[in-house]
């Protein structure tokens, strides 16, 4: 029997849902139509015109300034805490901070401090050489987590005392120039003194006390850490009321945040997504270089400081010709256009060019120039022969080498098969092997690699990059796991350790030499065949914010991230508003963008998103009830079905 | 997965009527699946210690880097940390510590471990509880429907909807969500749980909240209710086939009657397990759309632990993921020999 | 030796006890495959499936290899549809559909040896637990309460964390992927086998065997695994789909080997690279190309159930 049972029913069904979905997307698409590209954010979901939003995929541990490891925690706590000084927008040089003035004795060993009146601490109490005094003193503790994390500046310091309510001495074991700038928090004594030694490294400090120019307000583990501007800043109130660095998985959603104004700034973008944001109106793109770089780092020869040999690195890395002739295999021109997207320049010397006075530029004559000819003559002249399968062989060995390398990074990764290529077109054998950093920096310590690719980021003080290829930075302890130092291609060289000792103690041009000194010899000895300076694309809604201080320079300097400053975030303000400059702000004076223009209204449309989802939401749920719940009665039975 | 749960559930229930049958009272099957559940409890304890001591930790070699700390000084470090004792003390502090809900100290963030974890906590059961709440109405009428009228086109176009849906990579769907909706057009947000810089408080914070779930509500929603209402179907059907159904209808019982107060029930069963047991499951599948919506949850959490590498953060996730999916069996087991009709009558 | 002879009947003449067994199985395929054809679905699928696996075999011929070589790469980057790459290319200037073809390799190499290693375990300890737990033998039943205890447990621990912490110490290569996805598959298969096993324990012929004095080892490979093979073949094709899809989750998540474009790192290069860019197909069509192959398995081992278990064929 014919009975169409169910199918009216099964229409209305469909009918109502289809009701509902269109109600669903209707609300969304006139909001859509509202808001152009390039937008600004509803007016009653935008986070306020004086909030600026950093978007990163790196993320804060924490609010300790001991333990902090991330770039960004180091980007939070120059915000919160001041050092002494600061670096220079324009030229790294000393600049007053929490010190106003210093000097050094005839003799190099002595150094006096006068600490800024007036400062306070942001729960009131006022700062002091006391503070100064207390923070120093808790860092030169030897054996200390404290130590261990200011040693590339409190090295030297044999003892540290206050000789007044606003003065500080510092005495040298020797003469040490880089003491005006000390990159060392200040931290208020009245709290610190109640952290023991034992509670150091496992201190949350979650309502950070500083005399800074913003205030942690809130720090969500993951996801962002929230700040607000110091309102009793002794460098003046910062042109925002408030600043978030929110932190995300991936930079593509970063970069959709960027251009739909849920953000303000992009820090971590890949090339590619760099490239996507091009012409969005509203959004400014600086391409700037940075003191990062890759290198393509050897195995010279691992040895522990007390010169015992260990680990498996294939012994034809120790011959210098080896280095030397896969530096000049590496088209560097083509990694820079290929896997940096054109953001960067090829590397040469440790110390990258945005320090020129302490960058070494090797003479044109000098320099690995992309040249797999002269690579393979070198090789051959070494007694490389090409043996069977296009394999190199000496002494019956093949010239076969492993290749490693941090698998979270894309650039590693898109670098990789590059190197593969181009070295195994001068006849060495490549073994590709991505892995975690910490199984890589493991099998370093333990001299268990003959190649991998990483980077560094170099500051102002080339002092601790230098250190990376002393002699004593070389792993230490015993079998089976060494304790690695800083080393990572093992290099000693009497020659270099005797300078790096030398540029400790000397200053001006003087140590510019004896740094461009030490990097001729290391560009000498290749112990990294150093890849690409890397640029920074940063990208910023330069419709919404102006004020931004770049350094090191006007024209080509990073917007924020800078090397161990934070002029832009104290200079940032709204377009439309006026800059505040205090005695400190001089940074501000160089800033870009138009100094004061019309405010541009956000074109938000009135229907907002939240709103949109709810109704949304209510649509679809009631909907879902709908269905569910109508009582409607089926006068069918089995047989009417049949 | 699908057909292992479903042959899981359908043993699980053959297991309890043959338990009940055998003269085993209720009372004493309950304790026996709670002892169990436990016991399992304790194995995944042991396991989690010795794989996270098995692998490479030594916070203080990365805090110490490069300075001269003596060896005695690291090993002071890494005490704070519970490591540097002989094993069987580590051990034996694991244990007490983990029953005081002392997951130890995190070697990222500094603080310890159940504070990390209680902050991601809230979050995923968020997600996950409102997309199962979703894909469990959705997905069991859906397979209700298409079970009762097999072969017609809702049941046809359903079916082809949900096999789709199961082959579909979660992280995939949710990327073009993100696309279409975050990028394209501008209707839901890009990622995070707020909005960056607040979200405001009171009425209009949830309002953002929701704003914010949307996406990847759907998205797990969506992935799951496939599974459920393909179980939901083929219960269904088999139920249909039984002969008190038979009976009911050549007593001339209305169709919705049949199905509402026979078919439905009984066919219900091994759905309820299949839910109770994917719910454990789902808390730590959410790490895909977590990742790719920027969801601070569990999820993300252990997967940038992960990469740190945070082991006590991973140690107390893993710990807690394990947890939930023995609770869930626990529950399903108890759900099925409370509601199984013949359990109850032996 | 036999003696051919035709006899009056014209029936075939009896001849030696494996050509019988083998005339038995033929007939059983016969009907087998006469049964799996009546399912459009099931057809549908194995279709697509041979198809797909011919692609994978026919790579070499299909796009040059050269065309994976990120430094040989030289159309431009992130590029719409053209003549020469007609799925659009990725940020290293790379053919979309070269790496498509060629990532079907992978992608279906380790969902194929993740399922054969995840099928052997799970088999190995399904057949033995159903077996020794049947036997009347206190020994018997803790055998089997350990397997099941110890299957249970597994099942326990979540998939993608264990997934990921092993992936993550043993390194991102194939093998180490193929080995976690095995070694986390296997309970499924182990619950659905034990099951099968015990029921296949009860039929006759096993009570005979064991009369007859044929030991344990006898019993289980040579009566309950071929009776067991057929529902662990379906089994086997559904495992498949999977581990394809678990493959695609651990690459995106950065733990899949970045020297290789399988399906899944195509979608994690998409995913950091391709979002907003010029060409949106090298995110889609990864996504596509995995649903058809996981839909294509699902379809034929759902097809090859139901023929086995005619109560399932209603469906």
């Amino acid at each position: 029997m014919l009975r169409s049972n169910s199918r009216p029913h099964w229409r209305l069904a469909a009918a109502g849902l289809a009701i509902c979905a269109g109600v669903a997307a209707a609300g969304p698409a006139l909001a859509a139509s509202a808001a152009p590209v390039g937008r600004a954010m509803p007016a009653a979901t935008a986070h306020g015109p004086t909030t600026f939003v950093v978007g990163d995929t790196a993320a804060v541990d924490g609010m300790n300034p001991y333990v902090g490891q991330t770039s960004l925690d180091f980007e939070v706590y120059g915000l919160i805490y001041d050092d002494l000084t600061d670096y220079g927008q324009l030229d790294y040089s000393a600049q007053p901070r929490l010190a106003t003035s210093w000097s050094v004795s005839k003799n190099q060993l002595i150094w006096t401090y006068q600490i800024r009146h007036g400062v306070k601490w942001t729960d009131g109490v006022p700062l002091t050489a006391a503070d100064v005094a207390y923070t120093f003193q808790r860092d030169i503790q030897p054996g200390s987590v404290e130590f261990s994390d200011n040693s590339a500046y409190v090295q030297n310091i044999t003892s540290v005392k206050q000789t007044g309510p606003y003065t500080v001495v510092m005495t040298v074991s020797k003469p040490t120039p880089n003491m005006d700038k000390l990159i060392v928090p200040i931290l208020p004594k009245h709290i610190w003194e109640h952290v023991s030694e034992k509670q150091v490294s496992t201190f949350a400090n979650s309502n950070p006390v500083g005399s800074g120019a913003f205030i942690v307000t809130k720090f969500n583990i993951n996801q962002s850490v929230e700040l607000k501007a110091n309102p009793n800043y002794w460098g003046g109130k910062p042109g925002i009321s408030k600043l978030v660095f929110q932190n995300f998985t991936n930079p593509s959603a970063e970069a959709i945040a960027l251009k739909n104004g849920s953000i303000d700034f992009a820090e971590g973008l890949t090339p590619a997504l760099f490239n996507s944001l091009k012409g969005v109106p509203g959004v400014a793109l600086n391409n700037a270089p940075s003191g990062n770089w890759d290198e393509l780092a050897f195995n010279t020869g691992a040895q522990t400081v007390t010169n015992k040999p260990i680990g498996n690195g294939n012994p034809a890395l120790r011959d210098l010709n080896v280095r030397l002739a896969i530096s000049y295999a590496l088209n560097r021109p083509q990694l820079v256009s290929k896997v940096l997207g054109g953001y960067g320049s090829p590397a040469s010397t440790i110390i990258p060019p945005i320090y020129p006075q302490f960058h070494y530029t090797p003479p044109a004559s000098a320099t690995y120039n992309y040249d797999p000819q002269k690579a393979g003559q070198i090789l051959t002249a070494d007694g490389w022969k090409m043996g069977p399968g296009g394999v190199r062989v000496k002494n019956g060995k093949q010239l076969s080498l492993r290749l490693y390398w941090g698998s979270d990074s894309p650039t590693y990764n898109a670098d990789a098969p590059f190197i593969q290529a181009w070295l195994s077109a001068i006849g060495i054998k490549v073994a590709v092997t991505a892995m975690s950093t910490s199984t890589l920096t493991q099998d370093i310590g333990n001299g268990q690699y003959d190649m991998f690719i990483w980077g560094w980021g170099v500051e102002p003080n080339p002092d601790f990059q230098l250190s990376v290829f002393t002699c004593a930075q070389r792993s230490a302890g015993s079998p089976p796991n060494y304790t690695p130092g800083w080393s990572d291609s093992f290099f000693c060289n009497k020659q270099y350790d005797t300078l790096y000792l030398a540029q400790k103690s000397l200053g001006g041009v003087a140590r510019e030499n004896v740094v461009k000194q030490m990097q001729q010899i290391l560009y000498a000895n290749e112990p990294y065949a150093l890849l690409t300076y890397d640029n920074d694309p940063q990208a910023y809604r330069s419709d919404l914010f102006t004020g931004f201080a770049p350094q090191p320079d006007a024209r080509n300097g990073l917007m924020l991230f800078q090397e161990v400053s934070w002029w832009s975030y104290r200079c940032l303000r709204p377009v439309g508003t006026s800059p505040s400059l205090t005695d400190h702000n001089i940074g501000c004076q160089h800033e870009i963008g138009a100094p004061v223009q019309t405010v541009a209204a956000s074109a938000g449309s009135s229907i907002s998103g939240p709103m949109i989802g709810g109704i949304a939401a209510a649509v679809v749920i009631l909907g879902l009830a709908w269905l569910l719940l109508a009582r409607r009665r089926s006068t069918t039975t089995a047989d009417e079905r049949e | 997965m699908l057909e292992g749960a479903l042959a899981a559930a359908q043993e699980l229930r053959g297991e309890e009527a043959g338990a009940a049958r055998g003269g085993a009272g209720l009372a004493r099957s309950l304790t026996i699946k709670i002892v169990s559940a436990i016991v399992t409890l304790f194995f995944v304890l042991v396991f989690n210690f010795f794989l996270f001591r098995v692998l490479p930790a030594d916070p203080a070699r990365n805090l110490a880097r490069g300075t001269a700390l003596t060896a005695s000084q690291m090993a002071a470090v890494n005490r704070t940390y519970g490591l540097g004792l002989p094993l069987p003390q580590q051990f034996w502090n694991y244990l007490v510590q983990t029953l005081h809900w002392n997951l130890g100290i995190s070697f990222e963030y500094h603080i310890g471990v159940s504070r990390v974890i209680g902050s991601a906590l809230w979050p995923t059961i968020l997600l996950v509880g409102s997309s199962t709440v979703f894909s469990t109405i959705i997905g069991v009428w859906t397979g209700i429907r298409g079970g009762w009228h097999r072969g017609s086109r809702f049941d046809k176009t359903s079916t082809a909807i949900n096999n789709t849906l199961y082959a579909m990579p979660d992280f995939w769907l949710g990327m073009v969500l993100l696309i279409v909706f975050a990028s394209k057009w501008f209707i839901f947000p890009e990622g995070g749980m707020h909005s960056f810089g607040g979200g405001g408080t009171g009425l209009a914070g949830i309002n953002d909240l929701l704003w914010h779930l949307t996406l990847p509500c759907i998205v797990l929603t969506l992935v799951y209710l496939a599974e459920y209402s393909l179980v939901m179907r083929s219960s269904l059907i088999d139920e249909i086939g039984s002969d008190y159904l038979l009976t009911a209808r050549a007593k001339g019982l209305r169709d919705a009657m049949v199905r509402r107060r026979h078919a439905v029930p009984n066919a219900l069963l091994p759905s309820i397990t299949l839910i109770m047991l994917n719910l454990g499951f789902v808390i730590s599948g959410a790490i895909t759309t977590e990742t790719v919506f920027s969801w601070p949850g569990l999820g993300l959490l252990s997967y940038n632990a992960l990469n740190f590498p945070d082991y006590p953060v991973l140690e107390g996730a893993f710990l807690l993921f394990s947890a939930a999916v023995i609770a869930a069996n626990l529950i399903a087991d108890l759900l099925l020999t409370v509601l199984d009709p013949r359990v109850r009558q032996a | 030796m036999s003696v051919q002879t035709e006899t009056a009947t014209g029936i075939p003449p009896i001849s030696s006890g494996r050509q019988i067994a083998w005339e038995r199985r033929r007939r059983a395929m016969a009907k087998f495959w006469q049964e799996y054809r009546k399912d459009r679905d099931g057809m549908t699928g194995l279709v697509v499936l041979v198809l797909m696996i011919a692609v994978a075999l026919a790579a070499p011929l299909l796009a040059s290899s050269r065309g994976l070589n990120p430094t040989l790469a030289t159309y431009p980057v992130n590029a719409a549809p053209g003549w020469h790459y007609p799925l659009g290319t990725d940020s290293d200037g790379r053919s979309v559909l070269t790496e498509l073809i060629w990532g079907s390799r992978i992608s279906l190499l380790i969902g194929f040896a993740a399922t054969l290693l995840s099928m052997v375990i799970g088999a190995v300890i399904g057949i033995v637990a159903g077996h020794f737990g049947t036997l009347n033998s206190w020994f018997g039943r803790q055998t089997d309460n350990v397997l099941m205890r110890f299957t249970d447990w597994f099942l326990v621990v979540p998939f993608l964390p264990l997934a990921i912490v092993l992936a993550r110490t043993l390194g991102p290569s194939l093998h180490v992927i193929i080995i976690v996805i095995g070694i986390t598959s296997w309970p499924g298969t182990a619950r659905i086998i034990r099951a099968q096993a015990l029921a296949v324990e009860t039929r006759p012929y096993l009570e005979r065997a064991r009369a007859l004095g044929a030991g344990h080892w006898h019993q289980m490979s040579k009566h309950v695994l071929p009776n067991v093979m057929p529902l662990l073949l379906a089994n086997t094709i559904l495992t498949v789909a999977g581990t394809i899809l678990s493959e695609t989750t651990l690459s995106f998540l950065g733990l899949g080997d970045p020297t290789r474009a399988s399906w899944g790192e195509m979608l994690n290069g998409a995913f950091n690279n391709g979002v907003g860019t010029g060409n949106s197909l090298w995110l889609i069509a990864p996504g596509v190309a995995i649903i058809v192959v996981v839909m294509a398995f699902t379809l034929v081992g759902h097809a090859l159930e139901a023929v086995l278990n005619p109560k399932l064929r209603e469906r």
